[in-house]
């Protein structure tokens, strides 16, 4: 079955096409070049229409034991937010942190057709693929937490062969079925455990001696051998601290020109200027990141209204209990390899802090020159939920919307940020490079984020309407593998999508030491530990991709 | 009068949510967006114009008319924010859950859950009404934390649980456990209270003509003449009119508790 998409304005980046009216092709859930006279069975006539492919979020929590804690802190969020059944649709429920179908539902109803859960323990990979796996339309995969786990952190501090690192990352990546690797606060949240309240870049963990600056550069070093495409995804030290700014170039500095993600990298730009010690810290993080190619960043931009914030950074997680709005608030130890803090916050635009993280935010957006190396997330669902993105994108291309904005807002906090004085908007090919091409980049997904022969007919159909918001809120179709699912915003077909992963080479003989590890330490066996495929596949309701890696070098 | 009146058609086997039938609600609306709101919460999904017959004109009285049919009527009058809502017959769960402002007179008893969240405005019911009187629901922080509810009535266990501000006055008696969790405000109780009342109480009043059962945890203060008691008298006398309860004796027995938590709460009966 031959269907054409006609006359549609195409949008996409990784093929250097720029609004190019041009029909594409869709067979047997591919993008094809058709045969000359090959029969069309069914036409879609888009003159006028934006095509883009399906959108990809690279950072944006839907699985995993935190999101369940969450759902479970905050039944207040549930409460008038339910979902009713349709015909095709099952029930749910959720604002900030949906529950999974939802969530499935109202990514694809706004033209997304893949996300990626970043902070997935390997303890809690079964769980975190389960939820993923209940999660409908969107193709799914996980980053697996490394860096404040005790093996790793002896094998550190025991300066192991790094050989030996190298295969236990790869290991842990096959147990837990992850496409990528993140860091989450350095060490910082085992040191917690040892009664350390802040753990900075050259600081050294009192128990294991190691310092986040040595995990960083090992794991990133590691990542790059192993050949492993997306590159070490960091979640700094010193979230959320005004001066952390500082901490945040040294990283970039540290690295060395090993290529490195830092994530929601507006938590991690704040300065110590004026009156009240904070300040915008973006000019100096988007210069480095301009001078830096091998660094790339997502935002995890600051969208008003009540979210619920879900990290694996106990540390700083429990400093920011005392902002938790509603008061309550969950931090907690996970099987002594890594931890999870649950906090509420309702981000106030009259607030001067929350105005100034919400400026800070956009500053770095509009300041970061090269799109390919800047990602759309607002960290879903800790700077707001993944159903602001349209509102952000109009905020992003739309100069006058966004000063209007601007108007609204506590005017203290933008006396510390030069949001006022940036001119850019972004065009459409911009955004369809920082949500899809950019992150299939990036994420090493080869056949996802383009319009080529060949790539998976991902797509998505935009009206080309000047008011942003409602063009990206309420896609015209979106197609997944080639089935259409989205029709004017609404469901009209259910798909399961399937989960990426990468797999880097080891040696096996990394197993004996694991195995004597987990028998020693554990509360699983080793074997029970490593999660299989079958029960990613689920008789069929999910699907494993396994993404290239590179050639391991060393 | 002016204002809409909501007459049931027929017993109807759904629960409905009237929560969209606020005078200031149904003023943005036109006659037939009102008959097709949808009220049911069941599989049918009725709309306003397939459950009732609908008279009047928008105005700041809606009139729901529940005496013959006996249907399940949830959310009567939740977030009412001004105006008045009668109901002839009784309600059920949740009447005048997160109501700020204006007036519910339920000529029929209650169910569960009456007042839930109530932060403003009055609540009248002729008969009885539920358990959790002004409770909370999962992820509210405070049961009600304003206005006043009349119950001429029995009221069911844990009236008040979580109560933070407001009066509730109850002519006949409480249930098990008034007053739970109470962070402060005032129950009073002419009929008493039944067992154990104040259950882990903070701090707040409750003030009835006796109790069944005390919990041990509550504490005898002996006698009092509280100045407080003649304030409380002539407040309600002044905003409740012939709402108001009997005056209490000015001399007071007070039961301070519950000592398992910080005991700032007490217990006022008539002096023995």
């Amino acid at each position: 079955m031959l269907i054409k998409l006609t006359g549609g304005k195409v949008y996409d980046p990784a093929n250097g096409v720029d609004g190019v009216v041009r029909d594409i092709y869709i067979q047997n859930g591919r993008i094809v070049t058709p045969e000359p006279g090959a029969k069309v069975s069914s036409e879609y006539a888009l003159n006028g229409k934006v095509v883009m492919a399906g959108g990809i979020d690279p950072h944006s929590h839907i699985g995993g034991g935190k999101v369940t804690i969450a759902r479970m802190l905050m039944p207040e969020d549930h409460l008038g937010n339910e979902v009713e059944r349709t015909a095709l649709t099952r029930s749910g429920c959720g604002h900030a942190i949906p529950s999974t179908l939802t969530a499935g539902y109202r990514y694809a109803e706004m033209g997304y057709t893949a996300a990626f859960e970043p902070a997935m323990l390997p303890a809690n990979a079964r769980q975190a693929h389960m939820e993923m796996g209940d999660t409908p339309m969107i193709d799914k995969g996980a980053f697996v937490m490394l860096g404040s786990d005790d093996f790793f952190l002896r094998q550190l501090s025991g300066k192991a062969d790094f050989s030996a690192m190298k295969d236990y990352i790869a290991w842990t990546m096959h147990a837990a079925q992850a496409i990528a690797v993140k860091v989450v606060n350095p060490g910082g949240i085992s040191a917690f455990k040892f009664n350390q309240r802040q753990l900075n870049l050259d600081e050294k963990h009192v128990h294991y001696g190691v310092t986040p600056r040595d995990i960083i550069v090992n794991l990133a070093r590691g990542l790059t051998e192993l050949g492993v495409v997306h590159p070490l995804h960091i979640h700094g030290c010193n979230l959320g601290v005004p001066g952390g700014v500082e901490t945040t170039l040294e990283t970039i500095r540290g690295a060395n020109g090993l290529p490195m993600h830092l994530t929601h990298i507006q938590f991690h730009s704040y300065d110590t200027e004026g009156d009240m010690k904070f300040s915008s810290g973006a000019a100096r993080i988007a210069d480095a990141v301009n001078a830096n190619k091998n660094v790339s960043i997502d935002i995890g931009q600051v969208m008003f209204g009540q979210t619920c914030t879900a990290s694996g950074d106990s540390m700083r997680q429990f400093v920011n209990t005392r902002s938790a709005d509603p008061k309550k608030w969950v931090v907690m130890d996970i099987e002594c390899d890594a931890g999870c803090g649950v906090v509420p916050f309702k981000y106030r635009d009259k607030s001067f802090v929350n105005a100034l993280q919400w400026a800070i935010g956009l500053e770095l957006f509009l300041m970061v020159n090269d799109p390919w190396r800047i990602f759309l997330t607002t960290d879903h669902p800790n700077g707001g939920p993944f159903t602001c993105y349209p509102h952000l994108i109009r905020l992003l291309m739309d100069k006058t919307f966004r000063q209007d904005v601007m108007k609204t807002i506590n005017q203290d906090a933008l006396k510390y940020s030069a949001l006022a004085t940036l001119d850019r908007e972004y065009s459409l090919y911009e955004i369809a490079i920082m949500t899809r091409a950019g992150p299939a980049k990036s994420l090493g997904l080869k056949d996802r984020g383009h319009l080529a022969a060949g790539a998976s007919a991902d797509i998505t159909v935009y009206d080309d309407n000047p008011d942003r918001e409602a063009m990206f809120a309420t896609p015209e179709l979106v197609f997944k593998n080639g089935d259409l699912i989205v029709r004017n915003g609404k469901i009209i077909k259910v798909v399961n999508g399937a989960t990426h992963v990468a797999r880097p080479s080891y040696d096996k003989g990394i197993e004996k030491s694991l195995k004597q590890y987990f028998d020693d330490f554990h509360t699983v066996r080793m074997e029970n530990f490593r999660l299989s495929d079958d029960e990613i596949i689920n008789h069929g309701q999910g699907e494993v991709i396994v993404q290239p890696t590179g050639a391991r070098t060393a | 009068m002016s204002g809409y009146t909501f007459r049931l058609k027929a017993p109807s086997a759904e629960r409905l949510d009237l929560s969209a039938l606020t005078p200031d609600n149904l003023a943005k609306l036109g006659n037939h967006e009102i008959s097709s709101l949808k009220v049911g919460m069941g599989r049918t999904a009725l709309a306003v114009g397939e459950a009732f017959d609908v008279s009047g004109s928008a105005g700041d009285t809606v009139t729901i008319d529940n005496a013959a049919s006996g249907a399940i009527l949830d959310f009567v009058g939740a977030g009412l924010t001004a105006g008045t809502i009668r109901v002839n017959g009784n309600v059920g769960a949740y009447a005048g859950r997160k109501m700020t402002g204006g007036k519910i007179e339920i000529n029929g008893n209650a169910g569960n859950f009456l007042a839930s969240c109530l932060s403003g405005g009055l609540i009248h019911v002729k008969g009885n009404a539920g358990n959790n009187l002004g409770g909370i629901l999962a992820g509210d922080r405070f049961g009600m934390i304003g206005g006043i509810v009349v119950v001429e009535g029995n009221v069911g266990a844990r009236t008040g649980d979580k109560m933070r501000r407001g009066t509730v006055i109850v002519r006949g008696k409480t249930g098990e456990a008034a007053g739970s969790r109470m962070i402060g405000g005032t129950i009073w109780a002419e009929g008493g209270f039944g067992p154990v009342p104040g259950l882990m109480m903070r701090r707040g009043t409750l003030i009835g003509s006796g109790v069944e059962r005390l919990l041990p945890t509550f504490v005898d203060c002996g006698n009092h003449d509280l100045v407080i008691v003649r304030v409380l008298n002539r407040y309600l006398k002044k905003t409740l009119g012939d709402l108001a309860p009997k005056p209490m004796p000015l001399f007071v027995q007070r039961i301070a508790g519950d000592m398992s938590t910080i005991g700032k709460g007490e217990i006022l009966l008539p002096a023995t």
